[in-house]
């Protein structure tokens, strides 16, 4: 394996090896610049991997100390655990279920096109569609998305039968399952779906993307790439012209180390980014490393999700096959009528029971609640990913008087909703009710999701310096060679899942960064 | 709604999941043998069993089901603060004055469950009850979730496609 001094300054140092961070390494490494990539984690086998939710639970979610404040489900549930991030090579992506859709045209301009919105920080994208379009072919190309450019469709289970018959009766139309990177026949040495179930424990067969099997080994093969695992990036340094010279880090032993690096991408997941970057802090960045704007941080989002189980008379059997079969699309757009901004994916989704009994109802007990788990082989499930308005105060910041085990200070995450977040989940509710009622359903129950699966926002990108963190490249409005590669740049969350608009950005912007360099502008 | 008989019935399996009943220890089904002196006290014991019972009821389970249950509450004792907690919650479920919690009728009961459900005591026991009930595989098998599935290949070929009830979906644009 490639090995970089660590007083080599010539080399792009890359924190993250999740779907941002792999896959800017992934194109850098392809247009023959070198990588050293940081990752906090170790490098798991897919033969490690474990078909046990509790087991999987611990071997790869990232438990580091955390908190949480506000009025989301998460400050009440799960205060120490706010978010469901991985720690290991191949980040969320070991977790994500592979739904690889892109944001709609609209999407990029949410302030111009639902106008403004009190109480929500809504500024336009400064990209457009169009602009992002090729990155979108080029990902979902890479990552081997079904449907999509010839490739087929993976077969669709029960769970996705019930939710289509039920969606097509209560009248819509746009319900697929395209749009998923799982394979549905061997491709790029990788072989084709099992229909296991465990999708969200890292998929052992890696029939599954994830930049684990998928990014990583590519890059490594181009010879440019030295993946240094269980390495916790602690600090970014600069020089006096406000440029990054390095990154001190703890190695495996837990050594401090000081990797020289020309530039500096950084894809942690949009609590870790800013956390670093706080971490950066020095006196002439005194609020954190690029913050001149105040925005570092701030604008978290997550997506509005809800959970919807309907219990019939015939067995469902949902936990067989993909974990998230496909989804509908009809309630994606924007419609002021409905009560808030954006839209929202119905999406087929299937829980095993001991994250069932954890989700149907947090903190729930009792005659009712056990009847209804007991009914687990007679239950279909949804889940809702709808567009999340982004609120100044709903931020990262650091707890100064708590440190974890690297004597950092840890994160705060703090949400209060927006009012319409209610809204939007009382609609999908009303819906998704009305869709498994239409095919037979005898009971409906609201789930809630906990912890946050997508983080967005808390770098975002601007037009204007004083609106955001990094530029539409991902390059630091202040610091010309700091990029930040991961969901953190989001200005909007728009109603899709995130991972496949990170990868589509991080390849445009390891080409831009591959531009410059050959112009010898970084 | 369950009778005394099976209350009594279940409450007995649930001491015997807790080892509280050695074999050969002359006492009746009601009043199970002194618990070692690091664990519960018998009385706290039959406390903690009722209380599973309430939180997690299921006809279909029997002894074996609910093991797991009381060895994971007990397992919580370890920790001193939970300890702590645990005792003082156990006691708090009583309140001061009328019939022992336990020895209240079903609904009454639950309306004290009710007023506690937010207390820490009550949301550790019942988060621990809650996992090792529904992450026990022979829960799982009685009520339809099956495991771990790669050793038998997935479902490619056992039933992912199943669901006879309704047509096979077609294939529309989505997105
Ligand atoms: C259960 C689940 C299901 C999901 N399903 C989908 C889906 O179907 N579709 C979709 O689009 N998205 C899905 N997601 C979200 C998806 O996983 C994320 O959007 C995506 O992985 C985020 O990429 P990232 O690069 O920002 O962060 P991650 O993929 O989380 O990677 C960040 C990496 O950085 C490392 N790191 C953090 N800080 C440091 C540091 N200081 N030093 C060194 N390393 C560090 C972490 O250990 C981690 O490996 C899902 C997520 C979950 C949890
Ligand atoms: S359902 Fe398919 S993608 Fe999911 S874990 Fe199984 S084989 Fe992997």
């Amino acid at each position: 394996m490639k090995r970089f001094a660590l007083d080599d300054d010539s080399v792009v140092v890359i924190v993250g090896s999740g779907a941002g961070g792999a896959s800017v390494a992934r194109t850098l490494c392809r247009r023959g610049i070198d990588v050293v990539m940081l990752e906090a984690g170790p490098r798991l086998s897919p033969a490690q991997f474990h078909q046990d939710e509790n087991a999987a639970f611990q071997q790869l979610t990232w438990l580091d100390r955390r908190r949480a404040s506000g009025n989301w489900a998460a400050a009440r549930f799960a205060p120490q655990l706010p978010l469901l991030t991985v720690k290991a090579v191949g980040g969320s992506t070991l977790h994500w279920n592979g739904l690889s859709y892109r944001l709609q045209e609209h999407e990029f301009r949410p302030l111009s096109h639902y106008g403004r919105v009190a109480g929500a920080s809504l500024i336009d994208w400064p990209l457009s569609a169009a602009e992002l379009a090729p990155y979108y072919d080029r990902a979902e190309k890479q990552m081997g998305v079904s449907g999509r450019h010839g490739l087929p469709l993976t077969a669709t289970n029960n769970n996705y039968k019930v939710l289509y018959n039920g969606a097509r009766r209560v009248g819509y139309r746009r319900i697929s399952n395209a749009g998923i990177a799982i394979n549905a026949g061997p491709r790029d040495g990788r072989p084709g779906c099992l229909q296991m179930g465990f999708c969200n424990q890292g998929c052992k067969i890696s029939a599954k993307w994830s930049t684990l099997v998928a990014s990583i080994p590519e890059a490594e093969a181009t010879g440019k790439l030295e993946l240094r695992d269980q390495c916790m990036a602690l600090q970014l340094e600069h020089n006096d012209r406000d440029r990054v010279t390095g990154v001190i880090y703890a190695d495996r032993h837990g050594r401090r180390q000081r990797q020289r690096a020309r530039l500096v991408c950084v894809a942690g997941n949009a609590v870790e980014t800013p956390r670093l970057l706080f971490n950066s802090a020095s006196s002439r960045h005194p609020h954190g490393l690029g913050n001149d704007s105040g925005e570092l941080g701030r604008n978290y989002m997550r997506h509005t999700m809800a959970l919807g189980f309907a219990s019939f008379d015939k067995p469902v059997n949902m936990h067989r096959g993909i974990t998230t079969p496909g989804a509908v699309f009809d309630e994606a757009g924007h419609d002021g009528g409905r009560g808030f901004a954006g839209g929202y994916l119905i999406q087929a989704a299937s829980l095993g029971l001991p994250t069932l009994a954890g989700l149907l109802q947090p903190g729930g007990w009792g005659a009712d609640y056990a009847a209804f788990l007991a009914r687990y082989k007679y239950l279909a499930g949804a889940l809702m990913n709808g567009e999340e308005m982004p609120r100044r105060e709903n931020r990262v910041s650091l707890l100064d008087a708590h440190k974890d085990q690297y004597g950092l200070p840890i994160p705060n995450v703090h949400v209060d909703e927006h009012p319409m977040s209610e809204s939007m989940r009382g609609h999908f509710h009303r819906r998704v009710q009305a869709i498994y009622q239409a095919v037979g359903a005898s009971e409906y129950r609201a789930g809630t999701t906990v912890a946050a699966a997508h983080n967005m926002g808390t770098c975002r990108m601007s037009a204007r310096p004083e609106q955001g963190v990094v530029d539409s490249y991902g390059c630091s409005h202040r610091i010309g060679n700091l990029f930040v590669s991961d969901g953190s740049q989001f200005p909007s969350s728009g109603a899709e899942n995130p991972t496949l608009t990170i990868v589509a950005l991080a390849m445009r912007q390891a080409d831009h960064i591959a531009a410059k360099m050959i112009r010898r502008e970084l | 709604m369950r009778s005394m008989h099976k209350r009594r019935r279940l409450l007995l399996k649930l001491m015997l999941a807790a080892g509280l009943l050695a074999a050969g220890a002359a006492v009746s089904p009601a009043v199970p043998a002194a618990a070692p002196a690091a664990a519960l006290t018998r009385d706290q014991l039959r406390t903690l069993a009722a209380l599973v019972a309430d939180l997690f009821p299921h006809a279909a389970l029997d002894q074996s089901h609910y093991q797991n249950v009381v060895a994971a509450l007990t397992r919580l004792l370890g920790d001193a603060g939970q300890r702590r907690l645990i005792i003082a919650g156990l006691a708090q479920l009583d309140g001061a004055a009328g019939r022992r919690w336990r020895e209240r009728a079903p609904a009454q009961r639950l309306a004290r469950l009710k007023q506690l459900e937010s207390a820490a005591f009550f949301q550790l026991l019942r988060y621990h009850s809650m996992q090792a009930l529904y992450s026990d595989p022979a829960v799982w098998a009685l009520y339809g979730y099956q495991g771990e599935s790669l050793s038998k290949g997935g479902y490619l070929q056992r039933g992912f496609n199943d669901l006879d009830w309704l047509p096979e979906p077609g294939v529309e644009a989505g997105q």
